[in-house]
C-alpha cells in the first residue's frame, strides 16, 4: 500500500540540499527534491528511501509509519566530492583541480535577480570585479577577472553556455564622423551576455586563471564565465513559477544649492541656464521673465530634479515545466522581464523561451538539444557624453533651481506652432521634456543560441562527445533627434542592423582508466572549428522635410556605411590527468590553434599547462580542528589572436570628411569619391600576443566544517600585446599596429565562509570575498613614454606607462615643491599644468561579505560590497560646480575668494596667497572646468549595501487536501543596490563608467544618467 | 585547413585605387578643416578678426567662455595636427611616393600634390611652428620624426613649390582633372599661377627674420606669373546641398536657427566706420534699429540688439573655401614694392598695386565695381605717407580683407610687424587678464609630442614663433 511521503532534505547546515535524489531501494522508482530541498514520493512502510547527493553521503531511511521524513545529509568530509564544471564543460571533483574555480549555483543568482546577470555576480566572487556601466535599462556590465591584462580592445571574459562559446559583445556605432553630431557612440546598448535569462541557469562557475581556461584556446584569456542551464530532472514532472516586482528610485541625486536664480554675476538672465543669478531672497520685491515669457516673482524650487525622475518598476516573470525519467528529460522556461525607467518614457522588455531536452537511446549513445530565443526591446535609452543634443544629464542638473518642473513638463511644445518652448538658446537649453517625448535611441533585438550534444560510448571506458552550437543576434538600432531641437535645429535620425554569428564545434574523446593499483588516467583529445561572422549596416540622415516622418526619403542627406568582418579559429587539444589514490592529481592540458586573423606564418601557436592538487589531510594524521587540507599550484601558457585584417595595406573608402561639430562634407563631394590610406600603420608581422601565468592556492576546513579558507596567489605576465600603438601623427599614420609592451598582474584572493552560529533551527552564515590585485606594465617599447588606452575628453586620458598601473591622466594643478596649488597672481585662479598623472585608475582591493541567516524558514541575507581605491573622473560635478548648481557654489557669493595656496615671488620663492578672485562665479567657472582634470577627479572607493533578501518558505505541510499539487511556496521581500554606506564623491554613484565593456577605459562619467536602487517581492510557486 | 582559414582578406577596403580618390579627400580635408571648428573658430577669434560675443548665448561660445576669451580646446590643437597630417599630408605623399608606379606616369598629378603639400606644411608651420617635416609622411624609416626649425619648413615649402614648377606640363594631358580637381578643374596653367603665389606667400613670411629671401622675392616678382584675376583664385566651392555645405554655415543652420553665430570685431568695424567702407553692410549685418556698425571686444558679452554680426550673406551654405586670392597677390605686390624687398622701393607702383587690391577686394566682397574703383582712389596716396605708414595701411587693408579666413588673417596680422608693432594694435581680451596675445596653437599632446621622443617641449599659446618678431 503506497502512500504519499514529503520531507525535506537539509545539509549540517539546515541548509535546503536542492535536487537530492530520493529512490525506493529495490526498485526504479524514484524522485528528486525540488531546489528548496523539498520532496514528495509515493511509498509503501516498508520501503527503504535513499538519499544521495554529489558531495554527501548517502542516507537510508525506512518508511514505517512516518508521513514527513526530515532528512539531513553530511557532507563528505574525508573525500569532499563536491564537484564543479571546468573548461570544456567537463565536471571535476573540486579537490583534483590544480586552481581555483568558484561556482555559483542559480539560485544563488535568482536570489535579488538582476535583468543582466553580469550584475548579479557583483561581490559574491574574488577576484571578480563588475562595474555596471550606467542607470540605462538593459545597459552593460563590464566584468574584469583578476585585472586587465591587455592593452588594447575587451578584457571580458568567455561567456560559454553549455559548451558553446556565446557572443557577449556591446558593439558601438558611431555616427560617421563629419555626418551628423556625433555621440551616438555614447549610447549604451548593453553586452549580450545581459541577454542571458538569469531563471535558466543551474550554476555558473568562474573560470580565472589560463590554466583554468586553457583547453579553450586564445578566446578565453580573459578568463571564462561558463554557464550550465537547468534541465529536466527524473522524477515526477513540475511547474516552478518565479515572479518578482521591484520598484526603483534614484539613488543618488546631486546636492543643488537652492538660494540663487539663474544670471551671470547676480544679475537675472533667463537665456543663462545656471545658478549664478540673483539671491532670490534678495529679489522678492520684484518680477522677473521666465521662460515662457511671464513675470513672475522668483522661487526655488528644490525638489525640481526629483520630481522629473519616477519610480521605475520591473516585473520578472518566469514559469518552467520539467520532468523526466531515466531515458529522457525535458525542461520549457519561459521568462518575461518588463521594466519601466526611472526617466520617463524609457523601458526595456524581454521575453525568453527554451528548450532543454535529452534522451538515451542506449547504453552507448545519448543525445541532446538545448535551444533559447530571446526577443528584447528597448525604448529610451539615454545618451551620454558631449556634442550630442539628447544628453539628458547636462540639460537636467542645468535647469535653474527657479524652475517649475511640472511647468516645463505642461510646455515643452508651443501647441500653436508645434514647436518647442526651450529652457534657454544656449547650447543646452532643450526641453528636458521635449528630448524625452520626442527623441531617443531604441533598439530591437532577436536572438537565438543552442546547441546539440551526442555522446557515444563505444567501450565504457570511452566517451566520444560533439557538441556544436550557434549564436544568432539581429539588431536594430535607431535614434531620433526631431526637427527642432537645439543643437540639431533640422533634425535627423540613425539606423543600424547589426548582425552576429557565432559558430561552434567540439568533438572530444574522453578515456579513463585505471592504469595500474590506486592510478587512474584520464585522458581527452579534441577539436575545436571557430566562426564569428559580425555585419552592420548604418545609415545617418540629416535635414527632414516633414516633421517626425523618419524616413530615408523624407532627409536631405543620408551617409551610408557598411561593415562586416569573419574569423575562423581551428584548435587541436588534449588534457591528460592522472589520479593517484583519489588526493594526488597531476593535470595537464596542450592546445594549439590556427587563427585566420594572424599572418600566415604565425597564425599556429600552442599553448599548455600543467596543474597539480594534493589533498594533505588524506596521507596526514591530521588534527581534531582540521577538517580537510588541500595544496594546488599551476602554470600555463596562453596565446591570442586580433581582430581580422589587420596585416595588411588597404585604402579605406570614405563617406564624409572631418569637420569639427559634426559638419564635415560628404562624399561624393564637387562629383569626387574618396579614399585614404589607413590610419593604423598594418602589422605585416603579427605574433600571437602571450600571456604566462602561474597560481598557488590552499582549501582548509576547520572545526568539522563550520570554516572553510580557499586562498589563491597568482601572478601573470602578458607580452606581446597586440596594441594599436599611437604614433606620432607626423608620420601619418594615428596608431602602428604591433605586438609591443608586457603588463604584470599579481594578487591575493581569499574566500573565507564561517558559520558562527548553528543550531537546529537557527544558522548564520558568513561568505567573505576578498582580492587585491597588483597590475605593472612592466615593459613598454622604448619609442614611447606612455600608451594611450583611451581618449577622454578635453585633456584626460587613459594610459599606461612603464612600472605603473593604467592610470588617469590630464591638466592638473600646478603646485610647489611642498605640494600646494599655486594660484595666479594675476587673477586670483588656480594655475594648470599639463599632463599629471593623476590616480590609477583600478581598485586596489576588494571586499565582498554576504551574512545568511537561517530560521526555520526564515532566510535573510545581505551583501555588503567595498572597493578602495581606483579613480574617477566626473563631468556632472565639474557642469553642477561651474554652472552654480550645486550647494558647495552658494557660499561666498558677495565677498571675493581667496583660495587657499601659495604665490610664486619674482624670485622663485612661494609665499601664502593673498590674491582674491573677484566673483564667485569666476573662481567656479575658471577652476573647475571640465578640461581641469585634477578638479574633477574624485576616489571612486564604496562601501554599498548590494542586496538584502528576506523569504519564508512555506513548510509542504501547510499544502494538504485541494492545495496538496502545491509542493512549495516560498515568498521574498529583495533589494538591490539599496544603500551607498559610504563614498568619496559628491553628487554622483562612485559606480558609473562611461565606457563600454569593448574598451579598456573606465573611471570616466560623463553627463551619465543615475543608477537606481531596487525594492521589490518576490514570489516562487513549485507544482 | 588553409583554405578554411584564409579568409583574412578585407570586404570592407582596397588594396589599390586610382590616385585621384586620394587627392580628392586630401583636398576635402583640407578645405574642410580650414573652415571648420577646429580651425576656423579659433583663429578667427583667437586673432581677433571676428569676435563671439563672450557669453551671450547667441554667440558662438553658447554662454560660456571660449576662443574670444583666450579658452583653447586641446581638441582644435590635435584634431587640425591630426588632419592636416594624416587626412591631407600623407595621402598627399602616397601620391607622390608612388608616382613611378603609375602608368602613363602622371607628372602633373604629382605636381599637383605637391602643391597642395606645400600649402598644407606652410599652414601647419604658421599655426604651430616648428613643425616635422623632412622625416615627416615616413613612418617605416623615422618612427619618431624630428621636428625641424620654421625656416627649414618654410625652405621646404618653397623647394617643394619648384619641384611641381619643373613637373607641371601643360601639354600632358594625364593630371588630376574634372571633379578630382576641385581648384581648378585640371587647368594646369592656373596650378602654375597658385604654385608661384604660394611660393611669394612663403617667403613672404620668412623674410623679416630671412632677409636673404628678399631676392627671391624679387624674381618673382619681375618674372610675374602670380594669380593675376579673380578666376584664378584658389579655392574650393561648397554647395547649397545638404552635407556639402561649408562647416561655417553648417554650425550656424544646426546650432542657431541659421543665425549668425559670429559678431564684427571692433578692430574692423571701427577701421571701416572710419572709412565709410563700402564693404561695411557686405562684411556685417546691423540689428534691427541700429543705425551704426557697433563691434564687441573679444571676450566681452554682447548684445544682440547692439552689435553687428557676420552679414549673413558671408556664412552661406556655398561660400568657397579660399586659399588664395587675386587681391592677396596685389596686396603682396604692393607690399613688396613699398617695402623694396628684392626690387627697388617703388611707392607710386605699390599704390597702383594697393588700390587694385582694394578695388578687387571691393568687388570680391559684392560692392559695385565702380563703388570699389572709386573707394580705392579715394584711399590715401601711399606716396604721401611715410613708409612705415604705407606699409601699415597695406598691412591693415590685407588683414581686414581677410578677416572670414581665419589662420590667413591670423598670419598676416603676425606678420606684419614685431611685437607690439602690428596692424592692427591688437590687445588681450581684458576678461582674461594680463596675459600676452594668442600667438599660435600648442603642439597636442596625444597626437604627436606624448608619442614622438624627438618632440620638443610644449609652448604656450601665448609665445611667439620663429617668423613672428
Amino acid at each position: 500500500q503506497r502512500r504519499a511521503v514529503v520531507g525535506k532534505v537539509v545539509d549540517e547546515n539546515n541548509v535546503p540540499i536542492p535536487s537530492v535524489s530520493i529512490q525506493i531501494k529495490g526498485s526504479s522508482a524514484g524522485v528528486a527534491a525540488s531546489e528548496a530541498g523539498v520532496f514528495e514520493i509515493h511509498a509503501a512502510n516498508r520501503d527503504v528511501l535513499v538519499f544521495s547527493s554529489v558531495g554527501f553521503v548517502s542516507k537510508e531511511v525506512t518508511v514505517g509509519t512516518k508521513s514527513t521524513i526530515n532528512v539531513t545529509l553530511v557532507r563528505e568530509t574525508s573525500t569532499i566530492e563536491e564537484v564543479v564544471v571546468t573548461a570544456m564543460g567537463i565536471t571535476r571533483k573540486t579537490k583534483s583541480l590544480g586552481y581555483s574555480v568558484q561556482q555559483i549555483a542559480g539560485d544563488e543568482l535568482n536570489k535579488a535577480r538582476e535583468a543582466n546577470v553580469v550584475n548579479s555576480l557583483a561581490g559574491k566572487l574574488a577576484g571578480v570585479r563588475v562595474t555596471a556601466q550606467s542607470g540605462t535599462l538593459g545597459g552593460s556590465s563590464k566584468i574584469v577577472i583578476r585585472g586587465v591584462s591587455s592593452l588594447g580592445g575587451s578584457s571580458q571574459p568567455i561567456f560559454v553556455i553549455d559548451g558553446l562559446p556565446i557572443d557577449n559583445g556591446s558593439p558601438n556605432i558611431a555616427t560617421q564622423s563629419g555626418a551628423a553630431p556625433t555621440g551616438i557612440a555614447s549610447v549604451d546598448y548593453g553586452n549580450r551576455a545581459g541577454d542571458i535569462n538569469p531563471d535558466d541557469i543551474e550554476s555558473v562557475s568562474v573560470l580565472k586563471g589560463a590554466s583554468a581556461t586553457a583547453l579553450y584556446g586564445a578566446r578565453a584569456k580573459n578568463g571564462a564565465i561558463v554557464i550550465t542551464t537547468k534541465k529536466g530532472k527524473s522524477g515526477r514532472s513540475s511547474v516552478t513559477v518565479n515572479s518578482s516586482t521591484r520598484f526603483d528610485n534614484v539613488l543618488k541625486l546631486p546636492k543643488f544649492q537652492n538660494e540663487y536664480a539663474q544670471g551671470t554675476y547676480g544679475v537675472y538672465e533667463v537665456a543663462q541656464l545656471n545658478g549664478w543669478g540673483p539671491k532670490i531672497s534678495d529679489v522678492q520685491d520684484r518680477q522677473f521673465t521666465n521662460f515662457l515669457g511671464e513675470q513672475e516673482t522668483l522661487k526655488a524650487y528644490p525638489d525640481n530634479i526629483k520630481d522629473f525622475f519616477q519610480t521605475g518598476n520591473t516585473f520578472m516573470n518566469s514559469v518552467s515545466f520539467e520532468g523526466g525519467n531515466e531515458g529522457a528529460d525535458f525542461r520549457l522556461g519561459y521568462s518575461n522581464t518588463t521594466q519601466d525607467g526611472t526617466v520617463p518614457n524609457q523601458s526595456y522588455k524581454r521575453n525568453s523561451l527554451t528548450l532543454n531536452g535529452g534522451r538515451v537511446f542506449s547504453p552507448q549513445f545519448n543525445a541532446r538539444a538545448n535551444v533559447s530565443y530571446m526577443g528584447i526591446s528597448s525604448k529610451g535609452r539615454p545618451v551620454q557624453s558631449s556634442n550630442n543634443p539628447n544628453i539628458l544629464g547636462n540639460v537636467l542638473y542645468n535647469i535653474p533651481r527657479t524652475v517649475d518642473m511640472q511647468k516645463l513638463r505642461d510646455n515643452y511644445i508651443n501647441p500653436e506652432t508645434g514647436q518647442q518652448i526651450p529652457v534657454s538658446p544656449s547650447r543646452t537649453g532643450n526641453n528636458p521634456f521635449w528630448i524625452i517625448n520626442n527623441n531617443g535611441y531604441s533598439g530591437d533585438l532577436e536572438r537565438i543560441y543552442g546547441n546539440a550534444v551526442l555522446n557515444y560510448k563505444p567501450v565504457d571506458w570511452i566517451t566520444v562527445t560533439n557538441n556544436i552550437g550557434l549564436d544568432v543576434y539581429n539588431e536594430f538600432r535607431k535614434g531620433v533627434t526631431r526637427n527642432g531641437t537645439i543643437g540639431m535645429l533640422t533634425g535627423g535620425f540613425t539606423e543600424a542592423n547589426l548582425y552576429s554569428r557565432t559558430l561552434n564545434n567540439d568533438l572530444t574523446i574522453t578515456a579513463l582508466k585505471p592504469i595500474a593499483k590506486d592510478l587512474t588516467l584520464k585522458a581527452l583529445v579534441g577539436g575545436n572549428i571557430y566562426e564569428q561572422y559580425f555585419r552592420r549596416s548604418q545609415g545617418d540622415a540629416q535635414e527632414l522635410t516633414v516633421d517626425q516622418l523618419y524616413s530615408f526619403a523624407n532627409a536631405a542627406v543620408v551617409v551610408t556605411q557598411n561593415f562586416q568582418q569573419r574569423k575562423r579559429i581551428l584548435g587541436v587539444f588534449g588534457e591528460i590527468e592522472f589520479n593517484y589514490k583519489d588526493f594526488l592529481f597531476l593535470n595537464a592540458t596542450g592546445r594549439n590553434d590556427w587563427s585566420s586573423t594572424l599572418p600566415v606564418n604565425n597564425r599556429s601557436y600552442f599553448y599548455p599547462s600543467v596543474s597539480s592538487s594534493f589533498v594533505f589531510t588524506e596521507v596526514m594524521k591530521k588534527p581534531s580542528w582540521l577538517s580537510y587540507g588541500k595544496v594546488r599550484a599551476t602554470w600555463a601558457s596562453v596565446g591570442s589572436d586580433e581582430s581580422p585584417y589587420l596585416t595588411d595595406f588597404y585604402y579605406n573608402p570614405q563617406s564624409a570628411g572631418f569637420a569639427q561639430y559634426g559638419y564635415g562634407v560628404t562624399f561624393p563631394f564637387n562629383g569626387a569619391l574618396a579614399y585614404s590610406i589607413p590610419i593604423t600603420s598594418p602589422a605585416y608581422n603579427l605574433k600571437p600576443q602571450k600571456q604566462n601565468s602561474y597560481e598557488f592556492g590552499a582549501e582548509l576546513r576547520f572545526l568539522q566544517n563550520r570554516i572553510n579558507l580557499d586562498v589563491t596567489y597568482y601572478k601573470s605576465k602578458t607580452s606581446d600585446q597586440i596594441v594599436a600603438l599611437a604614433v606620432p601623427n607626423s608620420t601619418g599614420f594615428r596608431t602602428l599596429r604591433t605586438n609591443a609592451g608586457t603588463v604584470q598582474n599579481s594578487g591575493w584572493e581569499i574566500q573565507l565562509g564561517i558559520i558562527p552560529v548553528k543550531t537546529s533551527d537557527f544558522t548564520w552564515r558568513i561568505d567573505g570575498n576578498f582580492s587585491k590585485n597588483k597590475q605593472i606594465m612592466t615593459e613598454l617599447p622604448e619609442s614611447i613614454k606612455t600608451y594611450t588606452l583611451a581618449s577622454g575628453w578635453s585633456s584626460l586620458q587613459i594610459r599606461a606607462e612603464k612600472g605603473k598601473e593604467f592610470g588617469i591622466y590630464g591638466t592638473g594643478w600646478l603646485r610647489d615643491p611642498d605640494g600646494n596649488i599655486v594660484i595666479d597672481p594675476d587673477n586670483g585662479y588656480r594655475v594648470t599644468t599639463g599632463d599629471v598623472r593623476l590616480g590609477n585608475l583600478y581598485p586596489s582591493w576588494m571586499l565582498g561579505v554576504n551574512n545568511t541567516f537561517t530560521y526555520k524558514g526564515f532566510n535573510l541575507g545581505f551583501l555588503v560590497d567595498i572597493r578602495k581605491g581606483g579613480t574617477l573622473y566626473s563631468s556632472t560635478v565639474s557642469s553642477l560646480r561651474t554652472s552654480g548648481m550645486a550647494i558647495e557654489t552658494a557660499g561666498h557669493r558677495d565677498q571675493p575668494i581667496i583660495d587657499k595656496g601659495v604665490n610664486e615671488t619674482a624670485d622663485g620663492k612661494y609665499v601664502p596667497n593673498t590674491v582674491a578672485v573677484q566673483s564667485t562665479e569666476d573662481y567656479w567657472a575658471n577652476n573647475f572646468v571640465s578640461s581641469n582634470t585634477e578638479a574633477n577627479i574624485f576616489d571612486a572607493s564604496y562601501v554599498k549595501l548590494r542586496e538584502v533578501r528576506i523569504s519564508y518558505m512555506f513548510p509542504q505541510k501547510n499544502f494538504s487536501g485541494v492545495f496538496s499539487f502545491i509542493k512549495g511556496i516560498e515568498l521574498g521581500v529583495e533589494g538591490r543596490n539599496l544603500w551607498i554606506i559610504h563614498d568619496n564623491i559628491p553628487h554622483i554613484d562612485p559606480e558609473a563608467n562611461f565606457f563600454t565593456n569593448s574598451t579598456v577605459g573606465e573611471g570616466v562619467e560623463f553627463n551619465s544618467v543615475p543608477t537606481t536602487r531596487s525594492i521589490g517581492f518576490n514570489v516562487r510557486l513549485k507544482l | 585547413c588553409k583554405k578554411f582559414l584564409d579568409v583574412n582578406e578585407d570586404p570592407n577596403n582596397a588594396k589599390a585605387i586610382d590616385a585621384k580618390l586620394l587627392f580628392s579627400f586630401a583636398t576635402t580635408s583640407y578645405v574642410n578643416n580650414r573652415a571648420g571648428g577646429d580651425l576656423y573658430i579659433p583663429m578667427a577669434l583667437g586673432g581677433q578678426s571676428v569676435a563671439g560675443g563672450g557669453n551671450s548665448t547667441l554667440g558662438i561660445s553658447w554662454g560660456t567662455r571660449s576662443e574670444d576669451a583666450y579658452v583653447f580646446s586641446a581638441f582644435s590643437y590635435g584634431n587640425i595636427w591630426t588632419q592636416f597630417y594624416t587626412s591631407v599630408g600623407a595621402n598627399l605623399r602616397d601620391i607622390i611616393d608612388k608616382a613611378n608606379t603609375y602608368t602613363p606616369k602622371n607628372n602633373n598629378g604629382v605636381a599637383q600634390a605637391k602643391v597642395l603639400l606645400a600649402q598644407t606644411v606652410y599652414d601647419l608651420t604658421t599655426i604651430y611652428g616648428d613643425i616635422p617635416y623632412k622625416e615627416a609622411f615616413n613612418f617605416n624609416l623615422y618612427p619618431s620624426p624630428h621636428f625641424d626649425p620654421q625656416k627649414d619648413v618654410l625652405d621646404s615649402v618653397v623647394a617643394l613649390v619648384d619641384q611641381a614648377l619643373v613637373l607641371f606640363d601643360e601639354d600632358n594631358e594625364t593630371k588630376f582633372t574634372g571633379s578630382y580637381d576641385m581648384f581648378y578643374g585640371g587647368d594646369i596653367s592656373k596650378w602654375i599661377k597658385a604654385a608661384k603665389s604660394i611660393k611669394l606667400r612663403a617667403l613672404l613670411t620668412m623674410v623679416d627674420k630671412e632677409p636673404a629671401r628678399a631676392a627671391a622675392i624679387g624674381t618673382l616678382i619681375t618674372d610675374g606669373g602670380l594669380i593675376s584675376a579673380a578666376a584664378d583664385n584658389m579655392k574650393v566651392s561648397f554647395a547649397t546641398t545638404a552635407g556639402k555645405r561649408n562647416p561655417k554655415y553648417a554650425i550656424n543652420l544646426q546650432y542657431n536657427g541659421g543665425r549668425e553665430f559670429f559678431y564684427g570685431s571692433p578692430y574692423v568695424v571701427d577701421f571701416m566706420n572710419a572709412n565709410a567702407d563700402p564693404r561695411l553692410p557686405r562684411f556685417f549685418d546691423r540689428p534691427t534699429g541700429q543705425t551704426a556698425y557697433v563691434g564687441i571686444e573679444p571676450g566681452a558679452n554682447a548684445n544682440d540688439a547692439v552689435h553687428a554680426k557676420l552679414a549673413k550673406t558671408i556664412h552661406v551654405a556655398d561660400q568657397p573655401e579660399f586659399v588664395f586670392t587675386y587681391q592677396e597677390a596685389l596686396f603682396y605686390q604692393a607690399e613688396v614694392y613699398a617695402r623694396g624687398l628684392g626690387v627697388s622701393v617703388n611707392m607710386a607702383r605699390a599704390d597702383e598695386l594697393y588700390k587694385a587690391a582694394i578695388t578687387q577686394s571691393c568687388i570680391f566682397w559684392g560692392v559695385a565695381a565702380a563703388d570699389a574703383a572709386n573707394f580705392a582712389a579715394a584711399r590715401p596716396s601711399l606716396t604721401s605717407m611715410t613708409a612705415a605708414d604705407a606699409i601699415a595701411a597695406i598691412h591693415y587693408q590685407h588683414w581686414v580683407d581677410k578677416m572670414d579666413r581665419g589662420i590667413d588673417a591670423f598670419t598676416e596680422w603676425r606678420r606684419s610687424g614685431p611685437e607690439g608693432s602690428e596692424t592692427p594694435a591688437l590687445r588681450p581680451p581684458s576678461v582674461v587678464g594680463g596675459t600676452n596675445l594668442f600667438r599660435r596653437f600648442q603642439y597636442p599632446g596625444s597626437s604627436e609630442i606624448l608619442a614622438n621622443p624627438n618632440a620638443p617641449e610644449i609652448s604656450l599659446f601665448n609665445v611667439k614663433m620663429w617668423f613672428d618678431l
